[in-house]
């Protein structure tokens, strides 16, 4: 007998019985604010950016990236106004592992943890392995908690790699010391782009 | 065979150390209780948590199946391994096809609990883990002391001498340079290896897609890079439905280090265009867990590790005393349905009092099981002649006061001496001193 049905029968005959059925799930209705998500991506270690705070891209760039070389963009407001050449396509790992920022659309923002919900179709990797991630998202896009963002979700066409991301990469193992940029990025910064959009 | 306790004695000589981890997890165990009480329907929670989990173990069979379908139907490869041995042979099968040197991992108590490192090691395929700090205690040859925080037994200068030997940079106790070290060393294995091995924290049947939660950004690193994504997972990781996600993700990382979220809660549900993905369904042992009617909650267990930061016997232990793959109060009652013999002394390594069962995110009842598994092992147990003995003198009233006025009496007359007796029950703490009266005698004289 294969081990699938060895398995499956084992659970069959042990499962405990009358366990109880699926519980609903109701949760209070509650409004989302803007500074809720804004402190809880600060609690995280990023940084939220209103857009239209932003008069000069090319500047605050420099200013928050120095000497950046490479960006990858997926919002079409970054790819116009930044210098073409340091606007790269990467098409290996080679390539994308020199990227110094990635730009990514956030499509839901949760407000009780700073979580953005990104689908990231052309390369997986992206959000990941720049240095630093900047997430776009609109604020009219951000949700409570997590059950009002999986229903949001549920309206979508399931993607085939979605991610929930909340702050930069981080680790602790050396003494509980918080360090940001473990092996992801160093840095997360988000952008409300209400006005821009 | 040396028991829990033996095994501690080497931990606990070194006292400022396990005072630090002591503190530190307590500290972690306070950050918890902080991200807890922000949220309002916490207790709600815990309840639909742990609900949803018992309903889908009752059913477990039904929704293996319907995860499988959808998940085939998503074009992810499913395996079954009923136990250890043949998760790792499937494991090696793929590796082999593809001849690879060198394989990622990022961190997955299931791949510890199959001994899937040395399996593939000793047939000529390197492990690199890629979790920091499993990177570090696989260095250092040992294995991880807490499932969220695997090096928590560290300290800054261990780990600043192994990363002088292992990659030949100058020493430091800096945290923030030796990450950065780590990140460098390890990046040039994500982009060359052709094959990542990851965990699973959630399998959901409806929509045939497995959560991987992580802080540091490896397993998304490992597995998007590589050709090959390989996930294992326990029998017990299903959930019914995507929505139930929103319980669990607010419960465990707020659970395991007081976090609002893991920085990352990556969502499976097809491989990549020229990519595949390999998921392994593994039982050893868990089926057999759910048809015992005393412990098969257990099963509910999402390893946030919150038992282990709240026990008091784990924080002045440390992990390796226990010297099983989960430790800390949810393995002391895992472990003895592996090896009875074993891990026969692991339910004693509790004070039952009950705050791992009082903070568990899925409800676990982790202290009356502990009990319960202390009646089931104690045949197994060496005849003890001072517990036995007690057992006679409580449920005997006169034997009790006589044997109460003898104690006095020898500890008047004969001090030092029950101390010779009881050894294990008087290292480190003394007796109390001999009041005037008994209680019983001076209620009397109240009337």
């Amino acid at each position: 007998m294969k081990s699938r049905e060895i398995i499956l029968g084992r659970i069959k005959n042990n499962k405990p019985q009358e366990t109880a059925s699926l519980p609903n799930m109701m949760f209070p209705a509650r409004k989302s604010s803007s500074e809720e998500f804004i402190n809880s991506v600060k609690l995280v270690g990023g940084k939220v950016v209103y857009g239209q705070d932003i008069p000069e891209l090319r500047e605050w760039m420099h200013e928050r990236f120095g000497d950046y070389k490479k960006v990858c963009s997926e919002e079409k407001w970054f790819t116009k106004n930044l210098a073409a050449e340091k606007m790269i396509h990467p098409a290996n790992s080679q390539e994308l592992s020199e990227l110094d920022v990635a730009i990514i659309n956030g499509l839901v923002g949760v407000a009780e943890n700073g979580a953005i919900w990104i689908e990231c179709q052309n390369h997986r990797v992206l959000p990941f392995i720049a240095q630093h991630l900047i997430l776009t998202l609109k604020e009219e896009n951000i949700v409570p908690t997590m059950h009002e963002a999986y229903d949001k979700l549920q309206e979508r066409q399931q993607p085939g790699f979605g991610c929930f991301i909340s702050g930069p990469s981080k680790t602790a193992d050396i003494e509980q010391s918080l360090v940001y940029g473990a092996h992801g990025p160093i840095s997360l910064t988000v952008i409300f782009t209400h006005q821009n959009g | 065979m040396k028991g829990h306790s033996q095994i501690a004695s080497s931990f606990l000589q070194n006292e400022p150390h396990v005072d630090w981890h002591d503190q530190t997890l307590w500290w972690i165990r306070e950050k918890r209780d902080k991200a807890a009480n922000q949220v309002e329907e916490w207790e709600a929670l815990r309840d639909l948590a742990s609900r949803i989990k018992e309903h889908t173990l009752g059913r477990l069979d039904e929704y293996l199946e319907v995860f499988e379908k959808n998940s085939l139907k998503n074009g992810i490869k499913i395996h079954w391994a009923k136990d250890a041995m043949e998760h790792n042979r499937i494991i090696f099968n793929i590796l082999k096809e593809r001849n690879v040197p060198f394989v990622v991992k990022s961190k997955s108590m299931l791949t510890e609990e199959c001994e899937l490192n040395s399996y593939l090691e000793t047939r000529g395929i390197e492990v690199i883990d890629s979790d920091l700090g499993e990177r570090i205690i696989q260095w250092m040859k040992q294995k991880p002391s807490h499932i969220v925080l695997p090096a928590i037994h560290l300290k800054k200068k261990e780990i600043g001498e192994i990363f002088e030997k292992k990659l030949q940079v100058p020493f430091t106790e800096d945290a923030e340079e030796l990450t950065r070290m780590a990140r460098k060393h390890l990046r040039y294995y994500f982009l060359t290896s052709q094959v990542a091995i990851t965990g699973v924290n959630f399998a959901v049947a409806d929509s045939g897609s497995f959560v991987i939660c992580t802080n540091e950004g490896n397993a998304d690193m490992a597995t998007h890079l590589a050709d090959v994504h390989i996930a294992s997972m326990g029998i017990e990781k299903i959930i019914p439905k995507q929505q139930h996600l929103g319980v669990f993700l607010r419960l465990l990382a707020r659970s395991a280090t007081g976090q609002p979220i893991t920085t990352y809660s990556s969502h499976f549900r097809k491989p990549a265009h020229d990519k595949e993905i390999h998921l392994i369904i593994v039982d050893n042992g868990r089926s057999e867990i759910l048809g015992k009617p005393k412990y098969w909650k257990a099963l509910k267990c999402i390893r946030c590790g919150a038992c282990m930061n709240t026990c008091p016997v784990f924080r002045k232990t440390g992990g390796h005393s226990y010297e099983s793959t989960i430790p800390g109060p949810i393995g002391a009652i895992l472990a003895p349905h592996k090896d009875p013999q074993k891990y026969k002394s692991l339910p004693f390594a509790s004070t039952l009092c009950g705050s791992c069962t009082a903070i568990c995110p899925v409800k676990i009842d982790i202290d009356d099981q502990l009990y319960h598994w202390r009646q089931d092992l104690k045949d197994m147990r060496p005849w003890n002649a001072i517990p036995a003995f007690a057992g006679k003198v409580l449920a005997n009233p006169k034997l009790f006061d006589s044997m109460g006025s003898f104690m006095v009496f020898l500890q008047k007359f004969f001090p030092g001496f029950l101390r010779t007796v009881f050894t294990n029950y008087t290292k480190g703490r003394s007796l109390p001193e001999i009041p005037e009266q008994s209680f019983k005698n001076w209620h009397k004289n109240q009337s």
